[in-house]
This record gives C-alpha cells, sequence and structure tokens, in this order.
C-alpha cells in the first residue's frame, strides 16, 4: 500500500481488512471534509459531530463500496446530505440573531460587527479580518442549494459533473445554482469591492 | 455584468444550455471580471481550519472492527498451514513424518529380505492368473521365488511373455543382486516368467500345473503353435493330457 494510492484502492484495500488503508484515507479527507461542512452549517460543535458521522457512515457502507464509484463523490454526499438534514432541523428550532456569534471561536465577531463602516479596517490585518469575516457572512446568506454548490467548486475544488452527482440534479443545474451564488456574493460584497482588489 | 440565466431555481427563460460554456468560464475563471477574480481571492485567502482530535480515536477503533468482519475468511487449508507454523505442532508433525518414514522403510527392508529368508511358496494355480513372480536374483539353486503377494495378470500377456523369456534371443539377465530385482515389484510390471527355469526348478506338480495353465490360455486364444508345444511337454509328464483336453473344442482346434 502507498500513500498516493487512488481513494478508491484504499477503499478496496480496506474491504479486504487493511485498517491502514481507511486511515491513509481519514487523513487525506478529514480536514476538507470538516471546512466543508463547517462553512455549510456554520457552527464548530455541529460541524465536529458531523464529521464524525459521516466517516461513521462510510464505515458502516464499505462492505458494499464498488470500485466504479468515485470516492470523494459518495464522501461528499453523505457530508453534504447530513449538513442539509442538519440545517433543516435548526430552521425549525431557531433563526439566526445579529447577536449571535458567527463562529464559536472567541475572536468571532458578530453580524453587527461586520456592518459597513468608514471607519473600520485601519490596517491590512484588520481588513482581512473584516473580508473574511464579511465572506463568511454572505457565504452564509447564500440559499442551501446554492451554497452547497459553491462551496464544493470553489472550496473543494470539485468538476461541476461531480458536484451533480453529489446534489443530484443535472450538471446545468449546478451551473445555474453556481452562477446564482456568484451574483449574490457579488452583490453582498459590492461595498468591499475596492477592499477586496486591494486586499493580497 | 450579464444577468442570471438558466433554470435552476426556476427563475430566468432561457435554456440551460443556452450559454453554457460561457457560464462555465464565468462560473470557475472569472477571468474577464476583475471583481469576481477579486473575490475570489479572497475566499481562497480564508484558511481552512484544522478539525479538532474529538472522536478520532472512536473512529478509528469502529474502523478496526469493521475491517476485522470485512476481512476474508481464510480457507481451512490456510487455517491448516497457520496452525502448523506453530512450533509445537511444527515438532509433533516432524517427529510423526519422521516415525512414520522409519516404519515405512522397516517395512520395505524386511519385505526385501524375506525371500531370501524363507522358502518359495507354492504355486496355487488358478485360472487366469498367472501366480509366478518375477525371478529374484540368478543362480542353479532356488533361483526363482514366487511373488508371495498374489498378482492377478491377464492371460494373454502372461503367456506370451513366458515365451518370448524362453526363446534364445532374450537378452541377458541383470546382474543386480536380489534386493534391487525385488525393489521395483510395485511399479514395474512383472517380468516374464521363464518356462524352461521353472521347469528346473519347484516341484514337478508345480511346473505342470503352470504349463498346463499357460497352454489352457493359449488354447483360448488360438495360439495353436503355443499349444502344440506346450500340450508335447506336459505330456511328457502326463502322458494322458493330451487325451483329456482333444475333448476341449479349442484345443481340438489346434491338435487335430
Amino acid at each position: 500500500m502507498k500513500t498516493d494510492d487512488a481513494d478508491e484502492d484504499l477503499m478496496i484495500l480496506y474491504q479486504r481488512g487493511e485498517v491502514r488503508a481507511f486511515e491513509l484515507l481519514l487523513t487525506r479527507h478529514r480536514k476538507p471534509v470538516y471546512n466543508f461542512i463547517l462553512r455549510f452549517v456554520g457552527d464548530k460543535e455541529t460541524a465536529e459531530d458531523l464529521l464524525q458521522e459521516a466517516f461513521m457512515r462510510v464505515l458502516k457502507g464499505a462492505e458494499a463500496y464498488k470500485r466504479q464509484a468515485k470516492f470523494t463523490t459518495w464522501l461528499y454526499t453523505i457530508a453534504r446530505n447530513l449538513c442539509v438534514d442538519q440545517t433543516r432541523r435548526r430552521k425549525h428550532r431557531k433563526h439566526a440573531s445579529l447577536d449571535a456569534p458567527m463562529d464559536t471561536s472567541d475572536d468571532s465577531g458578530t453580524l453587527m460587527d461586520v456592518i459597513p463602516s468608514a471607519e473600520m479596517a485601519s490596517d491590512r490585518k484588520s481588513v482581512n479580518k473584516q473580508l473574511h469575516e464579511t465572506m463568511h457572512r454572505a457565504i452564509a446568506a447564500l440559499s442551501e442549494e446554492q451554497r452547497e454548490v459553491f462551496l464544493m467548486r470553489e472550496f473543494l475544488d470539485l468538476p461541476f459533473k461531480q458536484i451533480a452527482e453529489v446534489v443530484g440534479v443535472p450538471e446545468n443545474t449546478v451551473k445555474s445554482r453556481m452562477r446564482y451564488a456568484l451574483e449574490k456574493l457579488r452583490l453582498d460584497l459590492d461595498e468591499y469591492k475596492d477592499v477586496a482588489k486591494a486586499a493580497p | 455584468m450579464t444577468p442570471p440565466v438558466g433554470s435552476g431555481n426556476g427563475v430566468g427563460g432561457a435554456p440551460p444550455d443556452a450559454e453554457d460554456a460561457g457560464r462555465d468560464a464565468d462560473a470557475r475563471g472569472g477571468d474577464g471580471d476583475p471583481e469576481l477574480a477579486a473575490m475570489r481571492s479572497v475566499w481562497l485567502s480564508m484558511r481552512d481550519e484544522e478539525p479538532p482530535d474529538r472522536g478520532l480515536a472512536e473512529l478509528l477503533a469502529a474502523a478496526r472492527v469493521q475491517a476485522e468482519a470485512m476481512a476474508p475468511k481464510p480457507s481451512w487449508w490456510h487455517r491448516l498451514l497457520a496452525a502448523l507454523r506453530r512450533p509445537p505442532l511444527l515438532a509433533l508433525v516432524t517427529v510423526l513424518v519422521l516415525l512414520g518414514g522409519a516404519v515405512l522403510l522397516g517395512r520395505r527392508v524386511g519385505r526385501d529380505s524375506a525371500p531370501a529368508m524363507h522358502p518359495p511358496a507354492p504355486v496355487v494355480p488358478t485360472d487366469g492368473a498367472a501366480p509366478a513372480g518375477p525371478a529374484v536374483g540368478s543362480g542353479s539353486a532356488a533361483v526363482r521365488s514366487v511373488d508371495p503377494l498374489p498378482r492377478v495378470q491377464a492371460d494373454t500377456g502372461e503367456a506370451e511373455r513366458s515365451l518370448d523369456a524362453s526363446r534364445p534371443s532374450r537378452p541377458p539377465r541383470s546382474p543386480l543382486p536380489p534386493a534391487v530385482h525385488a525393489a521395483p515389484r510395485a511399479e514395474a510390471p512383472p517380468p516374464p516368467p521363464d518356462v524352461g527355469l521353472v521347469a528346473r526348478s519347484g516341484s514337478a506338480d508345480d511346473t505342470r500345473a503352470l504349463l498346463i495353465q499357460q497352454c489352457d490360455a493359449a488354447a483360448r486364444r488360438g495360439d495353436c503353435p503355443v499349444v502344440r508345444r506346450l500340450v508335447e511337454q506336459i505330456s511328457q509328464t502326463d502322458p494322458g493330457y493330451r487325451a483329456r483336453v482333444v475333448q476341449d473344442a479349442a484345443f481340438a482346434r489346434c491338435l487335430e
């Protein structure tokens, strides 16, 4: 077994009882899947739980895995479905508050903090931070359908065809959603366009 | 800026394929749009967070359990091989093999030396079976012994080989010691009994019985020259033999 083996080969090896193959898959995909989930649900604790659940589901389905299926498609389908279920559950429970922290980290601000203001961002670091927070907010404001496509395309660099398989819609629909997502982000960040252009 | 087209959210009226190529380029590259490129640089500069190690141990433990459940079960001979690799069992098997080999070797040596120690067993004439065994060694006294193990041979081949063996053009016998001659009996077909030698050794009754048997076999397969020759030979010790057998149709054909 080599570290550069394809995901599908590693999965087949794992089916034959090679635990090391699964460890390699975990090392390879844990971080991107976690960040996908985190950007999707916007909450670290939930993201941790969903990450764990996603890989547990991979384990449960490992025996039935077939070599023809692309492993990342399968993995992100699981992660995406978990995220969708989670956000739907959450919608019923609570609504986002302007005073709620965007992130669980101590230094994360509230949505009120990132409302554009002429006095903000005196130095580059704070400008970047502000931009990122605004970006988080803009991404979170995307519709669920647009957000998942945007995250998979821009952050995971998945091709449209594979995104279409994950989401379960035609490829052209995915492209349309991506286009809408970009338009919306452009509008949301319009006030920052000069700052964004100046940002490194 | 081109307005959004497509049917993804049920918005817009253009057919989905209308601007696929351009849309794809816009969506990913944004080459012609500096605004989009600037935005992309912002979100691409957002660092990925490291996932916490919480739950990793449980995940790996579950992976191990699942791997054991999925691992193909070894076949019985794999398990046998694995068991044989264990030192105590390996030692036991080695001892058993050595003992078995010693026993087999001992039996073979005993069997090989048996003809030399015991007198030849009497030949029991049976219909269709040649009781004579292979030659054991060479010499004048007791050079022929009957195989102690009963062996059934085809009549036809037996008699033929007997005659062939008595021919003068027969190649000389191997001067190998008795043990060497006796050893390959199990694998090689027995050499043809030498009629002449048989006649000279053993009791007269045994010889006659053997000749009668061979004559009978030759008569059944219609080998008249052999029948005539053997009848003559038997008649030397049993004058009434010809008169008895001539009543048999098979013999009558040859003797008339």
